[in-house]
């Protein structure tokens, strides 16, 4: 009975703190995510600016460290694809930027669509701020609830 | 579905390039292969009116009407949703497709002074497609070696007769050597400004170089300092600035082949650009074309020489 225990209290213990990391990791995923989309507007605008390049060669030279970055380690075809595949990772107002920048990407004149890089990129880098002021403290306040919410079961049970 | 493609494979329509189809609405692209003409010259679209075609210089007027959002969407289609990618050319009224397809372009457009910073409100889109045609040209090719290869020629003609056409298969011709059995081939530079003379399809036997996309003073001084050119090809002169820097870059002896519009040459020499042109010697002759019913061209030479 005791060894019963003894190894689900153990378990608890792994459990409680997987999640914590894990949750830790989710938080930190995020920012990285809006960072990587901040990445793939800045290369889409130099590409744009110094090459015209249409959106299609575009993402074929895109550095693959920016596909990890949103998400696609395999790379995309479009920028929808990348949105889709981040989704989870960002919140209401970043998802809706990059969904709304790779919605209208390619419809307007070379000078129009360089100002709508840069709306954009300021825009998500405000994002970025308020995301990352708040990972830290998600990210301690999670990880702590995790691990009292296992050790709480533990007492519990013995 | 098989009834259908084996009746467009009878009706022997030759397909339209690739780059056109793709972004033409299925019932317009349909009531083209209707139609049954092996070859079209331009395919033009307007908002709101009815499309028509261009065979043998004559306009036929199609059924389909299409609506200012579906021109504006084929004009999107076939920059291939990148219209920053193309404003540029967009703003001179035309994009270059692939295979030599030049599509003009028509709408309201929005300045900036004098400057035309974007086309809005799409109205029309005229497409102009090129065709493989024989050879032609072995008396342009058979000047220039009189000439001994230090004087150029000029080609000249009314819009439409196939002034590109010519200077494409000239290229070709002097590139290969093909024009003469005793001939080695010449290292051939072509300036393609407007993305017209298209040899990406071309033979992989020619002594040829493109230069793409670049404005004609830059693309000669290229090619004579950098690609050691033997002779130079472009198309469409006449600007008086052009001229000037032409004139600046091109001691250099190398013969070039160029075209430019006009009905006679009265009307060619009395253009200033081409006036100063005519002065600094750049030509050795100046031939006038005109189609001859059977694919081919008659020429009407006049030597440097001869002109006032």
């Amino acid at each position: 009975m005791m060894t019963v225990k003894l190894v689900g209290s153990l378990l608890f213990a792994v459990s409680g703190v997987v999640m914590a990391v894990s949750y830790s990791r989710f938080q930190t995923k995020k920012l990285n995510t809006i960072d990587g989309f901040i990445s793939l507007l800045f290369y889409i605008k130099g590409q744009i600016d110094c090459f015209a390049r249409p959106r299609s060669d575009i993402l074929s030279t895109l550095p693959l460290e920016v596909f990890c970055a949103c998400n696609c380690p395999h790379g995309a075809d479009t920028l929808e694809e990348m949105v889709e595949a981040s989704r989870i990772y960002l919140d209401e107002e970043p998802l809706r930027l990059v969904a709304s920048f790779s919605s209208e990407f390619g419809s307007t004149f070379k000078d129009e669509q360089l100002r709508r890089c840069d709306y954009y990129i300021s825009a998500l880098s405000e994002e970025r701020r308020r995301v990352f002021s708040e990972v830290q403290s998600k990210s301690r306040a999670g990880s702590a609830l995790w691990i009292c919410a296992c050790v709480g079961i533990i007492i519990l049970l013995w | 579905m098989q009834v259908i493609n084996l009746k467009r494979q009878a009706s022997g329509v030759d397909p339209l390039p690739e780059a056109v189809m793709r972004a033409l609405p299925y019932r317009l692209s349909d009531e083209i292969r209707r139609t049954g003409y092996p070859v079209i010259e331009e395919i033009r679209m307007r908002a709101s009116r009815r499309c028509s075609l261009v065979v043998s210089g004559r306009n036929i007027m199609l059924d389909t009407v299409l609506e200012p959002r579906e021109v504006s969407d084929i004009l999107e289609g076939m920059c291939q949703g990148s219209l920053y990618a193309f404003s540029d050319t967009i703003n001179q009224g035309y994009i270059s497709l692939p295979g030599g397809v030049r599509v003009g372009v028509c709408g309201r457009a929005g300045c900036e002074g004098e400057r035309i910073i974007g086309i809005y409100e799409i109205s029309s889109l005229s497409v102009r497609i090129p065709h493989k045609t024989r050879p032609v040209g072995r008396e342009i090719c058979r000047l220039l070696h009189g000439f001994k290869y230090t004087s150029g020629v000029l080609i000249y003609s009314p819009p439409g007769i196939g002034k590109t056409t010519l200077l494409r298969s000239v290229a070709t011709m002097l590139s290969s050597g093909a024009w003469d059995s005793d001939q080695d081939p010449l290292r051939t530079v072509v300036i393609d400004t407007r993305g017209e003379l298209a040899f990406a399809s071309e033979g992989s036997d020619l002594c040829l170089d493109v230069l793409s996309g670049y404005p004609r003073r830059q693309g000669i001084e290229i090619a004579t300092r950098c690609l050691n050119a033997e002779v130079i090809i472009c198309d469409e002169i006449g600007d008086y600035e052009e001229a000037m820097a032409l004139v600046a870059s091109h001691n250099c002896g190398v013969p070039l082949i160029a075209s430019a519009h006009a009905e006679n040459i009265t009307q060619l020499l009395s253009r200033t650009g081409l006036r100063l042109l005519h002065e600094a010697r750049i030509f050795g002759a100046y031939a006038s074309i005109r189609r001859d019913g059977r694919g081919g061209f008659l020429y009407d030479i006049t030597m440097h020489s001869e002109c006032f």
